[in-house]
């Protein structure tokens, strides 16, 4: 589903060069959850972004469903769902309106939109405050609302950067339940978190990135051996930590 | 107070010479637009009367922008939460946000007053005194307009909030209060030389622009009795602005950023529409969601038809005795009806075509450009959408206006009353969206920095102001005769020009992508 090869990525600033992803790859099969682990500044969200088309990248490949990003990016966008670790929406715009929006730019049926924003509006708790202005809405509604405009249009791949930060419990539990659904009817999900918990009861596979570079990845079980994700997290990301 | 104000002035600056020259060139060429104005009164022996016209100009300059800007200045900028959380108390956090209201109000008027100032010692060489009195008056120049409007625009932006249809309030309010601004303008006795004083109404507009004035002028010609009082009731206006401002600030603060929500939504689905479609859509409700945007881009565009309109209605000889130049004056002078036509299609381009919504068009998305470009659309598609707003907005209403001048003025140029401001728009809106690629600001932390702090901004005006002076340039400066050849080459230009420069911004692909 998602095929990211020998992903590099550099950024100049006044003070010289940073290489925020160094000739990373990995591939993600349909009905993966795949966890995408690192400290901050790693290169998670540069990643991500790459990967949904939104930041041109300095070599490698990478293809969404067989659809090469950087050949073919509005195909590719058609396939996968990009939702930000804090989503920026527009504050003027009604919820409704927005979903229509976004209904409209992937060409939704009007069927398939109200059983979805039905579904995952409903399972959110938010369904009641889509007349409303996305200004009025706290930092975790927005978060639901950018998911729900994600999901609505059923997309192959979905990738999520911090997807768990501001939603509550409950939202939480509805969106675990919603990736495995998704999942299980052949889709994949790419998403990064800081939540180690969360990634190890939800994952059937991770990677853990250390300043750029991949230090291990495969399946929950490769990874974490016989003890937990956190110490192997620790123990990788440490100064001088081997690869996996 | 300073700290945090001069916090916010750093957080606008960027690395980079090339943004600054062009503001630094943009400011020139508009002080040089306003003084060669000024100058021109200077000529015609009228020096004396520059300054305190201008001061009348920059009152309601800074009065139309401060209600428009001051709700989105004052209040509801995004980084309140952090600074409420720094070691500062909340009056200092306020007095911040007023000086730097003051601040850009202040830059307005200067940019009115500096070139008269100029004029006026240019022509009539003052004494020494005249220098400090006027720089000083240039700083209380823009105190009451700033009140008056930040009242007035703060009450707008509290309807908006509180009412369902708040934001069609807002409009038809900013039109009342703006259509009054014009009438005042137009009533009071420097625009009809006290011609109006007669009237109740108008005798009382004429008493109320006239009493600043008096107090101006007569400050600025060394009454120090004047001078105190103009001073110090500024003073004492501000200083009580802000303590009551400073008192109530959090309560308008809460009432103008409070969104009204019903949380009773049931469920409907529109009909589907195209991507095309939706972008569009999307757009204009951004647009319409913003006064500041609307009256920033529309306004001149609104000013254009009126002129336009006006000058159909009541015909070019009645226009030229209001604005105090007598046709029978420019006939003895040799100069005809047509020449005199020949020109108001380059006015009606200039007011129409000054300020692009493009030219901060890309500004606008600020963080959500990343939403924007994660869509499965192209660049291109964004790119023509934003122009297909502008022209949208633009167009048909210069058209009407010109169509109906063709009608009412016929002469030589009549097809140019359309073509020519046509043309322009095309153009403006073209390189207004080039411009806001070059020099985007994203980072806003308020709207009023897309849409009105922008070198963005600045330099579409600039090149546009320039775009405009070149034809008249070369008209006057190589005596051309054939004035209609002029206008053909110069709207065929304008169209050949705007074509280039699409072909430049289509061509360079992952601008928006650069950006994020």
């Amino acid at each position: 589903m998602l095929q990211i090869r020998n992903l590099t990525k550099t950024f100049k600033s006044g003070k010289g060069e940073k290489r925020a992803v160094d000739n990373l790859s990995l591939s993600v099969s349909p009905g993966d959850i795949y966890g995408f682990i690192g400290h901050n500044g790693a290169g998670k969200t540069t990643t991500l972004r790459a990967c949904a088309g939104v930041m041109a990248y300095d070599s490698g490949e990478i293809s969404v469903d067989g659809v090469d990003v950087a050949r073919d990016p509005i195909e590719a966008k058609r396939r996968l769902a990009y939702v930000q670790d804090n989503p920026e929406l527009y504050d003027n715009l009604k919820a409704e309106y927005y979903l229509k929006f976004i209904g409209d730019v992937y060409n939704v049926s009007e069927g398939d939109r109200r059983s979805r924003i039905e579904k995952y509006a409903g399972g959110f708790e938010i369904i009641g405050n889509l007349g409303d202005p996305i200004g009025s809405y706290s930092h975790g509604m927005k978060q639901k609302l950018a998911l729900v405009a994600a999901l609505m249009h059923a997309p192959r791949l979905l990738m999520l950067d911090e997807p768990f930060v501001g939603l509550d419990p409950k939202a939480a539990l509805t969106l675990k339940g919603y990736m495995r659904e998704l999942c299980e009817s052949g889709g994949a999900i790419f998403f990064s978190t800081h939540v180690l918990d969360v990634a190890e009861k939800l994952c059937n596979r991770v990677a853990i990135i250390k300043n750029g570079a991949l230090v291990a990845e495969g399946t929950m079980e490769e990874v974490r051996g016989t003890t937990s994700l956190e110490a192997v997290f620790m123990e990788l990301t440490e100064a001088g930590g081997a690869n996996v | 107070m300073f700290k945090l104000t001069i916090l916010y002035y750093r957080s606008l600056l960027k690395p980079g010479i090339t943004r600054y020259a062009l503001m630094a060139l943009v400011i020139v060429v508009m002080l040089a637009s306003v003084g060669t104005q000024a100058f021109g009164m200077g000529m015609l022996g009228a020096a004396s009367s520059v300054p305190p016209l201008f001061f009348l100009a920059a009152t309601f300059l800074t009065l139309i922008t401060a209600i428009t800007s001051s709700s989105k200045q004052l209040f509801g900028f995004r980084d309140l939460d952090t600074q409420l959380s720094w070691p500062f108390a909340a009056r200092t956090i306020v007095a911040s946000r007023i000086l730097i209201f003051y601040v850009s109000e202040l830059a307005f008027a200067a940019m009115l007053l500096l070139p008269a100032y100029a004029v006026y010692a240019w022509f009539l060489r003052p004494e020494w005194w005249f220098y400090p009195t006027a720089l000083i008056l240039l700083f209380v120049t823009p105190v009451l307009p700033c009140i008056v409007g930040a009242i007035l625009g703060s009450l707008l932006a509290f309807v908006t909030a509180k009412f369902r249809l708040g934001k069609a309030l807002e409009y038809i309010g900013f039109i009342v209060i703006f259509a009054a601004i014009m009438v005042f303008s137009f009533a009071s006795g420097q625009m009809t030389g006290g011609a109006l004083a007669g009237s109740p109404v108008f005798g009382f507009m004429d008493k109320l622009s006239s009493t600043p004035i008096e107090l101006f002028t007569n400050a600025l010609n060394g009454d120090v009795y004047n001078f105190c009082l103009l001073i110090g009731g500024s003073v004492l206006l501000f200083a009580a602005f802000a303590v009551i401002l400073g008192r109530v600030f959090f309560k308008v603060n809460s009432a103008i950023t409070s969104k009204r929500t019903r949380s009773d939504y049931k469920l409907k689905i529109s009909k589907r529409s195209g991507a095309f479609a939706a972008l569009i859509g999307k757009e204009f409700r951004i647009y319409f969601a913003s006064p500041l945007y609307v009256f920033n881009t529309i306004f001149l565009v609104i000013i254009a038809a009126l002129i336009g309109g006006a000058g159909g209605v009541l015909g070019i000889e009645k226009i030229l005795s209001l604005l105090g130049l007598p046709p029978e004056t420019l006939y003895e002078n040799g100069i005809t009806l047509d020449q005199i036509a020949f020109f108001f299609p380059f006015l009606l381009a200039y007011f129409a075509a000054l300020s692009p919504t493009t030219s901060c068009t890309i500004s606008i998305e600020g963080k959500r450009l990343e939403s924007l470009v994660a869509l499965p659309v192209s660049e291109s598609r964004v790119y023509i959408v934003k122009l297909a707003v502008n022209l949208i907005l633009y167009l048909p209403l210069m058209i009407l206006v010109g169509l109906f001048m063709m009608l009412r003025i016929p002469s030589l140029y009549s097809p140019y009353y359309v073509a020519l401001p046509a043309a322009y728009i095309i153009l403006s809106a073209v390189l207004g969206l080039g411009i806001n690629l070059l020099l985007p600001k994203l980072n806003w932390t308020s709207e009023s920095q897309a849409i009105k702090q922008s070198a963005s901004v600045f330099a579409t005006t600039f090149i546009n102001m320039a775009l405009f002076a070149v034809p008249i340039i070369i008209l006057f400066a190589f005596k051309i005769e054939n004035w209609g050849a002029l206008l053909l080459i110069t709207t065929l230009g304008a169209v050949a020009l705007a074509a280039v420069l699409w072909g430049i911004i289509s061509a360079y692909k992952g601008r928006l992508r650069e950006l994020l």
